[in-house]
């Protein structure tokens, strides 16, 4: 068996099913591996789009995703993807072929140095040049990126590695080690709640990555303690959960900005005081004792002073606390939920916008309201429409949400979606993308033709890169730099070349019969929706100030 | 302020595990005025003593070394909230 039969091997072994990837001169005995291998390989058209989709695959399933690229430019292709995957903690396998081990360091043709090259963004990273290697470094890959906080983990294989027969070999399985909170911890946790007068949950991404948010929804309504979200927190407990004040921040809602910083308790949650969720870091909170669970000890302490820390396995964590409190803690802090409550009812979304243009908010709201029929997954782009999606459309599941949190990449959704289509067949996924944000991976519409897959993307066109316009606009007195798009392609013709349907609309009257036919098709389709170009995403917290210091549409 | 720090790292001495240390210091904000790196008794596993200047709290880069794969064992001159990588409590 050749070194790259071996990896095609181990990785089927360890469920992997679904691979993507795109071909080239130093992987391909692993291509000629994967032929009649039984895994299922996508070719996309670009090796960022490969592992974008990768990553959609991994979180719209929590399975790992594998992508696969040459040496040089290919390599080089996937850093994107991977700091991505690496900013939000998505558990991901880069395989990558690399030059014949005699010809590493010499400048040899497509020879890049992608071990080197990605060492930042990468959990951990092998360059496999000696098939003795190569058993051990799978293996270990595997489980590296699984374990703990997930995160991508690159194999760079020279290419005679990959040709190599390999004989005699010996593993070393890495062996699963979780961690328990000890009683006297949750003791601790469960007295502070107790004590708190205004508690609030703070969640986070690594509520899903811990395959918690059950545990976490059960915890949220045994204590009635109110919670905010993160954006990669949203759906970690349902959007219209009554304890659900909605997703703190930048472009948080007001409710939940406001009882972060009146809580006296704030219990972190797999989140990380990420300077977009807190503001000013010195104002947010200001009155509260922190608790922060977080699987990574480095993340303890990192920017936020905590009481309380808990890094032992999620799940036993919260139902510990859940075991060990009384229901709703005797009620004592009511006040506070009554409180947190009405703040969400009164400063809700409002969506009555006069005119005749399409409001991006109304039409994110009635799409998600008319999604509710079957399992939907929606994924992002980057920028307003990102923020309308997490602020307008309600989610029951983190895994219904993928949006690029924590890199913030232009180009994740149309890849990703088609990822999350892989991993959920029978899922309706709808990529809302902007104008700046689709053409950086439109490529992609070949492949949901190649592979019929029925992915939909809604396409917000307000002919500029409308985020960037938006902070010229507040931040730089108006001073318009590089965002018109008004020479945009016609996107409806676009997708027709590629054979796709496509559908465009310009009026609010239109909304509601183009979003069914939408909806409804079997097939992949894009509605391509002509918005105002100076509409803002509100309230924002301006980058700088305190969380409390939001501005809204008649301040600008 | 401006402090130094004396750190020993024990690490094995896999390929890149001296990159991904150096690595680490300078992009959390470390500043590197004394490395050495000798074989030690662990299995190929080196020694490797670092002073650092920073003006950033010390103690998280405790828990980001001891985060490396490679790495084995962290022990650093400031005992203070080391406590924090070291499992609850
Ligand atoms: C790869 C990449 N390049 C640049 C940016 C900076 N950026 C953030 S939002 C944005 C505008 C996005 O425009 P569009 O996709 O049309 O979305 P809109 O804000 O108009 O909804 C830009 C350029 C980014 N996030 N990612």
């Amino acid at each position: 068996m050749r070194g790259a039969d071996y990896l095609i091997k181990v990785l089927k072994e360890h469920g992997v099913d679904t691979i993507f990837g795109y071909p080239g001169g130093a992987i391909m005995p692993v291509y000629d591996a994967l032929v009649e291998s039984g895994i299922k390989h996508i070719l996309c058209r670009h090796e960022q789009a490969a592992v974008f989709a990768a990553d959609g695959y991994s979180r719209s399933s929590s399975k790992l995703g594998v992508c696969l690229a040459t040496s040089g430019p290919g390599a080089t292709n996937l850093i994107t993807g991977i700091a991505n995957a690496y900013m939000d903690s998505i558990p991901l396998l880069a395989i990558t072929g690399q030059v014949p081990s005699n010809l590493i360091g010499t400048d040899a043709f497509q020879e890049v140095d992608i071990f080197g090259l990605s060492m930042p963004v990468v959990k951990h990273s092998f360059l496999v040049t000696s098939i003795d290697e190569l058993p051990n470094a799978i293996y270990q890959a595997i489980h590296i990126a699984n374990e703990g906080r997930p995160g991508p983990v690159l194999i760079d294989i020279a290419k005679d590695v990959q040709q190599e027969t390999i004989q005699g070999i010996t593993v070393e399985v890495p062996k699963a080690q979780i961690d328990i909170s000890d009683k006297e911890t949750i003791a601790k946790v469960v007295e502070l709640i107790s004590a708190a007068q205004k508690p609030l949950f703070y969640a986070g991404g690594g509520i899903e990555l811990a395959q918690a948010c059950d545990s976490f929804a059960q915890l949220v309504d045994h204590l009635q303690v109110p919670t905010v979200t993160t954006l990669k927190g949203i759906g970690a407990i349902p959007s219209d959960s009554s304890f659900n004040l909605g997703m703190l921040g930048m472009h948080g809602t007001k409710a939940a900005n406001n009882a972060v910083q009146a809580c006296d308790l704030l219990i972190a949650v797999g989140a990380r005081f990420d300077d977009r969720a807190t503001g000013n870091l010195e104002h947010f909170a200001p009155n509260a004792k922190v608790i922060h669970f977080d699987c990574d000890p480095a993340e303890i302490n990192k920017l936020k002073e905590v009481e309380l820390q808990i890094t032992g396995e999620l799940n036993h964590a919260l139902q510990s606390i859940k075991d060990a409190s009384a229901i709703n803690n005797g009620k004592h802090y009511q006040a506070w939920l009554n409180h947190c409550q009405q703040n969400k009812r009164k400063l809700s979304f409002k969506y009555n916008h006069p005119g005749e243009t399409i409001y991006a908010p109304a039409l994110l709201n009635r799409l998600s309201d008319i999604t509710k029929d079957k399992a939907t997954i929606i994924t992002c782009d980057v920028g307003q429409h990102q923020m309308w999606v997490a602020q307008h459309m309600a989610f029951n599941h983190p895994a219904e949400h993928l949006s690029s949190g924590g890199l913030g990449a232009m180009g994740y959704g149309l890849p990703s979606a088609i990822g999350a289509q892989f991993a959920n067949p029978s899922a309706r996924v709808i990529n809302v993308s902007g104008d700046g944000s689709i053409m950086m991976n439109i490529q992609e519409l070949a492949t949901l033709i190649r592979y019929q897959l029925p992915v939909k993307i809604l396409l917000l066109d307000n002919q500029r890169l409308g985020m960037v316009r938006q902070w010229q606009h507040l931040f730089f007195e108006n001073r318009f730099s590089e965002i018109d798009l008004s020479d945009n392609p016609d996107f409806s013709m676009v997708a027709n070349a590629f054979g796709i349907h496509a559908k465009s609309i310009s009026k609010a009257d239109e909304v509601e019969n183009a979003l069914q036919e939408f909806i409804h098709n079997d097939e992949s389709y894009l509605l391509h929706v002509s918005i105002d170009p100076d509409e803002n995403v509100w309230p924002l917290v301006p980058p700088g100030k305190s969380n409390s210091e939001y501005i809204e549409e008649n301040c600008s | 302020m401006t402090t130094s720090t004396n750190i020993n790292i024990i690490a094995k001495n896999t390929m890149g595990s001296l990159e991904r240390i150096l690595r680490l210091l300078r992009h959390r904000g470390f500043n590197v005025t004394f490395f050495q790196a000798n074989r030690c008794e662990l299995e190929d596993g080196l020694n490797i003593t670092v002073q650092v200047n920073t003006e950033r709290e010390s103690s998280n880069i405790f828990c980001q070394l001891n985060k490396l794969t490679d790495v084995v064992e962290v022990n650093m001159n400031y005992q203070q909230k080391l406590r924090s990588c070291l499992g609850d409590g």
